[in-house]
C-alpha cells in the first residue's frame, strides 16, 4: 500500500577577407577548437585517469567496459519492480503521471543501480511550492542520490605490476573523490530515460543530483535546504520502516561534519 | 534560428572551449567549462533534431521528454547527463576535470550523432 508524503550545413555566403570559401571558413574553425579540445584532452588526461580509475576500482559490479551500454534495468523483474513501487511513499500533490515516473525512476534505482544508499526528494515539490502545471516553466522534480562512498584500499597495499611482480608498497590511497563515476553518472541519467519512455505524459522533467558523502565539496546552503526540507523516498537499509526523513537529514550533517573535521569516513 | 544558426553557435561555442583552455592548468574554468559543452550539446541536438527529424526548439526544458518521444534514448541520456553535470557544477561545486572529462564525452556523443 503506496504511503502517502505528507507535509514536510548551411552557412551564409558573403564575401570574405580571408579568401576562403565558405565551407572552408564554416569549417577551419570548428577543426581548430576540436583539435585543442582533444589537445586539452590529452594533457588532462593523466591526472584525470588518477582519480577516475580510483574511483571505478571501487565500483567493482559495473564493469568500466560497459559504462556507456550499461543495462542493469533490463534484468530487474517488473512483478519486483511494481511490487516496490507499490511500497513507496507517494507524493500526492503530482499530477498522476509524474508521480508514476517518480515511483518508477526511485524503483529502478532502488533495484537495478548498485552502491545508493538513499534517494531524497528536495526542492519545490519537496516544499509543495511548486509552480504549477500550468506555468510556462513548472517546476522540476529534483531527486538527490546517495551513493556509498567507495572503499578506500588499505594503507600499504602492495600494487602488481604490469608483469604481475609486487610492486613496493604504495603510500595508503587519499581521499576518494566526491565526483561520480562514469557508471553512476549513466545509470542516474538512463534511469530517468527509462521513467520517461514508461510514463511519456509525465507533466514534469526530473533532475537528479548524485552525491557521495562526505560533502566536502558541497555548497553548506544547498544541503541546509536539503536537511530542511527534504523528503526521503528510499533507503538501502532495511529496517521494519524507512527511517524518517529528519534521521536521514542527521545522517547527512553529521557525513558533511566529518568531512570538515577531516575524518574522511561515513556512516554506513 | 534555423539549422545554420544553430550549428554555428555550436562552433562558436567550441572555439570558446579551445580558447579557454586546460582546466588541469586553471581549475577555476571547469564550470563554464562544463557550461560550454552544455550549450554546444543543446545546439547540436537541435541540429540532429532537424535534420533527423524535421522536430525544432529554442529551449532546453522538457527537451529530455521530446528526445524520448522522438525515440532517441541515448542521445535523451546524455542530455540528462550534461543537464545534471551543469546543475551540479553550478550549485555544488562538483566541477572538477573528473566532470569535465564526463561532460565533454557527452558532447562528442552528441555532436557525432548529430552530424552522422
Amino acid at each position: 500500500m503506496a504511503r502517502t508524503v505528507r507535509g514536510a550545413s548551411g552557412v551564409p555566403h558573403t564575401p570574405h577577407a580571408s579568401g576562403l570559401t565558405a565551407d572552408q571558413r564554416h569549417e577551419s574553425p570548428r577543426r581548430t577548437s576540436i583539435q585543442a579540445i582533444e589537445s586539452s584532452a590529452q594533457a588532462t588526461q593523466a591526472s584525470v585517469s588518477a582519480t577516475s580509475q580510483t574511483a571505478e576500482q571501487a565500483d567493482l559490479m559495473i564493469p568500466a567496459t560497459q559504462s556507456r551500454a550499461f543495462r542493469a534495468f533490463e534484468a530487474i523483474p517488473p512483478a519486483i519492480l511494481h511490487a516496490l513501487e507499490q511500497q513507496l511513499p507517494e507524493v500526492a500533490w503530482l499530477d498522476p503521471a509524474t508521480a508514476n515516473a517518480l515511483r518508477r525512476l526511485v524503483g529502478l534505482l532502488a533495484l537495478g543501480a548498485p552502491g545508493i544508499r538513499a534517494i531524497l526528494l528536495f526542492g519545490s515539490v519537496a516544499r509543495h511550492d511548486e509552480r504549477p502545471l500550468t506555468d510556462p516553466a513548472p517546476s522540476d522534480v529534483d531527486l538527490l542520490v546517495l551513493f556509498e562512498p567507495p572503499a578506500a584500499l588499505p594503507p600499504n597495499v602492495p600494487v602488481q605490476g604490469q608483469a604481475g611482480t609486487a610492486q613496493p608498497a604504495q603510500p595508503a590511497q587519499p581521499a576518494q573523490p566526491e565526483s561520480l563515476t562514469d557508471q553512476q553518472q549513466a545509470v542516474l541519467s538512463q534511469a530517468v530515460v527509462q521513467a520517461l519512455l514508461a510514463f511519456p505524459d509525465a507533466a514534469r522533467d526530473f533532475h537528479i543530483t548524485g552525491a557521495i558523502p562526505p560533502f566536502t565539496r558541497w555548497d553548506a546552503s544547498f544541503l541546509a535546504h536539503v536537511v530542511r526540507d527534504g523528503l526521503l523516498v528510499w533507503a538501502a537499509a532495511s529496517p521494519p520502516d524507512l527511517p524518517a526523513p529528519l534521521d536521514m537529514m542527521r545522517t547527512i550533517q553529521a557525513d558533511q561534519a566529518l568531512g570538515a573535521s577531516g575524518a574522511g569516513a561515513s556512516r554506513g | 534560428m534555423n539549422e545554420a544558426g544553430h550549428r554555428q553557435r555550436a562552433l562558436d561555442i567550441e572555439q570558446t572551449i579551445a580558447d579557454l583552455g586546460d582546466p588541469a592548468i586553471k581549475p577555476h574554468i571547469c564550470a563554464v567549462l562544463i557550461e560550454s559543452y552544455w550549450g554546444a550539446s543543446f545546439h547540436w541536438i537541435v541540429v540532429g533534431c532537424m535534420r533527423k527529424h524535421q522536430w525544432h526548439t529554442d529551449s532546453h526544458p522538457g527537451l529530455t521528454r521530446h528526445l524520448t518521444t522522438l525515440g532517441e534514448a541515448a542521445i535523451a541520456t546524455e542530455w540528462t547527463t550534461l543537464e545534471r553535470l551543469r546543475t551540479n557544477g553550478w550549485y555544488t561545486y562538483q566541477a572538477t576535470i573528473t566532470e569535465v572529462t564526463q561532460a565533454r564525452t557527452s558532447w562528442q556523443v552528441v555532436r557525432d550523432w548529430a552530424i552522422a
